[in-house]
């Protein structure tokens, strides 16, 4: 790699860490078109190189969110077994079915979760004795307004189910997850907005686990490459959480909605071939 | 709610832990590819370590790309032994079907 292409590597994988970091996504729906479409870079490559980003920006993120209390990790660990296996089931399925129509399909039940999160506030159950957090239900300290909030999770079957379809999408399309686990816990399960981007992002680096050692075993990790992405996501990983530290629950779920249009737009460019890629 | 305060400290610690290793490794294997560049394809498992002792850059990439992928494993782990030690069974259970969900993704 010549110095240029190094650093716009860096940078695209610093500016997804920044923006999967706030948001509880890996940032692969950023890398792999920058460095395709963007960099010239070989489709194969960009794929191996994006799943050691997303462990990066999960490992990065997390280990801020997870020591500021914002992460709920029981109800992450619960919930990522359903991930794993759906990656499983859709990175077969993906073999049968139609990817371009699938993809069409998620986009736009993506597009409707946007609306939906866009226009509504949200809601949360809280508990009403302070200190009281135990089992699933979990509280943590707004570094915005200083308060304690303390919530309850409800709803753990459908969150389950929408664990598996997370990961499903993630084998099939190679894409996502948090953007499905992120508005399946805020706006199902009662998790406030931030608490749902932080557990995304702890359980992001365990989903991407799973493909990242079968490709590294099969020699399909370009190591320079992934190497270079990794640190470019370590720094943004490491900026995202500071900028989103103060804003409002409110304002972060319109922000998400946004990134959900555009995510999903770029879903449908793809499907219909006008990207070039995958 | 002490208990979730150890339970965060540790998980933090071991992800913050392998983040600086595999930072400090991967930063290292690009420094010494720079000085000294070479063919930029993986080296297989099992010619790791040799290379490894020959300082080959890429074989110390390699060697920061697995301590990256075993990070979030090993947060896992760290995990499993709190739950273990509070006697949360049902947690111990998830975070094994975790790690059982991982092998059988490796597997197939």
């Amino acid at each position: 790699m010549d110095l240029l292409l190094t650093v716009g590597v860096l940078l695209a994988a610093a500016f997804a860490g920044i923006i999967g970091s706030m948001f509880g996504l890996g940032g692969g729906i950023i890398i792999i078109p920058v460095l395709t479409l963007g960099l010239g870079i070989d489709m194969k490559d960009a794929i191996g190189a994006s799943l050691i980003g997303v462990i990066a920006s999960s490992t990065g993120a997390a280990s801020r969110y997870v020591s500021e209390g914002l992460v709920n990790i029981r109800l992450g660990m619960i919930l990522e077994p359903a991930t794993t296996l759906g990656s499983i089931v859709g990175a077969f399925l993906a073999i049968y079915l139609e990817q371009n129509v699938l993809a069409l399909v998620f986009a736009a039940v993506l597009v409707y979760s946007a609306f939906y999160m866009y226009r509504r506030p949200e809601v949360t159950v809280h508990t009403r004795r302070e200190g009281f957090c135990q089992y699933l239900d979990a509280c943590y300290v707004d570094q915005r307004t200083g308060d304690m909030v303390e919530y309850r999770v409800r709803n753990l079957r459908r969150g389950l189910l929408a664990s598996f379809a997370a990961g499903n999408m993630s084998g099939m399309l190679g894409v996502g997850g948090g953007i499905v686990k992120v508005p399946a816990m805020n706006v199902w399960m009662g998790v406030p907005m931030r608490a749902a981007t932080a557990t995304s992002n702890f359980m992001i680096g365990v989903t991407a686990v799973a493909g990242a050692a079968v490709l590294y075993v099969n020699g399909l990790i370009p190591p320079v490459l992934a190497a270079t992405v990794a640190l470019g996501v370590f720094a943004g990983a490491n900026i995202g959480p500071r900028l989103i530290r103060h804003t409002a629950g409110r304002t972060m779920r319109r922000y998400f909605a946004l990134v959900l249009i555009a995510i999903s737009a770029l879903m449908v460019l793809e499907a219909l071939g006008l990207t070039g890629g995958a | 709610m002490e208990q979730d305060r150890r339970l965060d400290r540790y998980v933090s610690g071991v992800l913050h832990a392998g983040m600086i290793l595999s930072i400090s490794v991967l930063a290292l294997g690009l420094l010494m590819f720079v000085l000294s560049p070479g063919a930029e394809t993986s080296i297989p498992l099992d010619r790791l370590p040799e290379e490894l002792m020959r300082l080959s850059p890429v074989a110390v990439i390699d060697l920061g790309i697995l301590l990256l992928i075993l990070t979030p494993l090993a947060r896992v782990l760290a995990a499993a032994a709190i739950f273990a030690a509070q006697r949360e069974l049902r947690f111990v259970l998830a975070s094994l079907a975790v790690l059982a969900a991982i092998a059988l993704a490796i597997v197939l």
